[in-house]
């Protein structure tokens, strides 16, 4: 399963280089694991409207 | 305010009534996405969504009559731009309050540029562009207040293939990158921040701070904008990508970045390839002097963000920054470097250009020219 997750995020990002694709899944991973530690035991997962929006 | 859980619960119960409906009542999926959008959009601003229906209400109406009239087909969608200008003005006028009017100025920013793409792509697609589809053009919720610049075709991905569930995976996966950008990247480095700043705002007494502080500040900003604009991003093709919509990719890690060049082929990738089709070409074959196009295309793009002195200095240093590469790079000195020492000198050329770009950007987003003059002298000792 952890194999055809893999090559479900290489072929999404089937341009990028190994580094990126690299990054690209350690930010996914960081992400779920945030998103999770956020909702269950932190303060909730924020709003939806960009500080920055625009720029 | 809407809240990212509650903009996932509403995504996922829209996606799946959404992939519930036949294929071929194509407007009628459409319409399920309009509702939740409008009903979004709606609860933060109502002047956001009565203006993002007037827009996308005219640009079908420009549609429509441009297949009779010639001169309409030309220059119709331009007055979308003019439009832009009257509403954000009199919203101004009307709203001093800075939330609702950055969502509603830059909503509308953003799909004024939408609108204008999609205009002059109907014409060749193969079929008709819908009134849905232009509303979804400027209400799709995930995309509304920062983008990415997507056109008809995005929306259309959804039309060509069938329901997969894998869509739903990487969809998921990437809203949480995008949660993690935002929330606990942008986050941190914002505290960060507020050990210069004036209490716990983003106001800076330039002045104040050493030369080294004031590049910490800037770089430390660049950092802040690129983490919220990704993460946003990030969330925005996420949620697209629940009903099958393919919103086209904004950021190709720009901190990897070489050159000015390669800083706008990792940067904003939808506001780069609006500008290189709909302004840089035009201009071009109009006056045949591409470097001139290329400058004036990064003014205009300046004011299109927001008509200051200081965004045109944004625009004006873009611009100039790329003729002044392409210049040096046609330089024939380059070929004679060996290959180990032009590894060497990559480095120097990614602070560089970050360094540029985060000056160009900290000055643009100070609050009036005399605050992005204070941090222009501060940074130089000045």
């Amino acid at each position: 399963m952890i194999s055809k997750l893999f090559t479900l995020i290489q072929r999404t990002f089937k341009p990028y280089n190994n580094l990126e694709i690299s990054l690209k899944i350690l930010s996914m991973i960081l992400g779920v694991a945030y998103v999770f530690y956020a909702y269950f035991i932190g303060t909730g997962l924020g709003t939806m409207v960009p500080r920055y929006a625009g720029y | 305010m809407l809240s990212v859980h509650t903009g996932l619960f509403l995504v996922i119960v829209t996606a799946a009534i959404f992939h519930l409906i036949p294929a071929k009542k194509w407007n009628l999926k459409l319409s399920v996405v309009i509702l939740t959008s409008l009903l979004v959009i709606y609860a933060v601003y109502p002047m956001a969504a009565a203006a993002g229906v007037f827009f996308a209400i005219y640009a079908w109406s420009i549609y429509k009559l441009s297949k009779a009239h010639p001169v309409i087909r030309k220059y119709g969608p331009l007055t979308i731009f003019g439009l832009l200008g009257i509403f954000s003005y009199f919203n101004f006028q009307i709203d001093r309050n800075f939330y609702a009017t950055t969502l509603v100025n830059f909503g509308m920013s953003f799909y004024a540029f939408r609108l204008y793409g999609a205009l002059r792509m109907a014409p060749r697609m193969k079929s008709e562009t819908t009134l849905s589809e232009f509303l979804v053009l400027t209400l799709f919720f995930p995309i509304f207040a920062a983008g990415p610049i997507a056109y008809q075709d995005s929306f259309r991905a959804a039309f060509d293939k069938p329901f997969l569930y894998s869509d739903w995976i990487i969809g998921f996966l990437r809203i949480c990158a995008g949660v993690f950008l935002v929330h606990f990247v942008s986050a941190q480095l914002t505290e960060l921040l507020y050990h210069y700043s004036v209490g716990r705002t983003e106001v800076f007494r330039w002045e104040t701070l050493k030369v080294w502080e004031v590049y910490v500040v800037m770089m430390l900003k660049f950092l802040n904008l690129y983490a919220d604009f990704a993460g946003y991003t990030e969330i925005a093709i996420g949620m697209g990508l629940f009903f099958g919509f393919r919103i086209p990719e904004n950021f190709r890690f720009p901190l990897f970045t070489r050159n000015i060049q390669d800083f706008w082929k990792r940067w904003h990738l939808s506001l780069s390839n609006f500008i290189v089709t709909y302004l840089y070409l035009p201009l071009a074959v109009q006056f045949r002097k591409p470097r001139m196009a290329l400058f004036m295309s990064f003014a205009l793009v300046g004011l299109w963000h927001q008509i200051s002195w200081q965004y045109f200095v944004w625009g004006v240093g873009h611009g100039g920054a790329l003729i002044a590469y392409q210049e040096f790079a046609k330089l024939k000195f380059h070929k004679s470097i060996p290959k180990p020492i032009k590894r060497l000198i990559v480095p120097f050329g990614t602070i560089l250009t970050l360094s540029y770009v985060a000056f160009l950007s900290t000055f643009a987003n100070e609050r009036a020219l005399t605050e992005s003059i204070s941090f222009a002298k501060s940074l130089t000792g000045l």
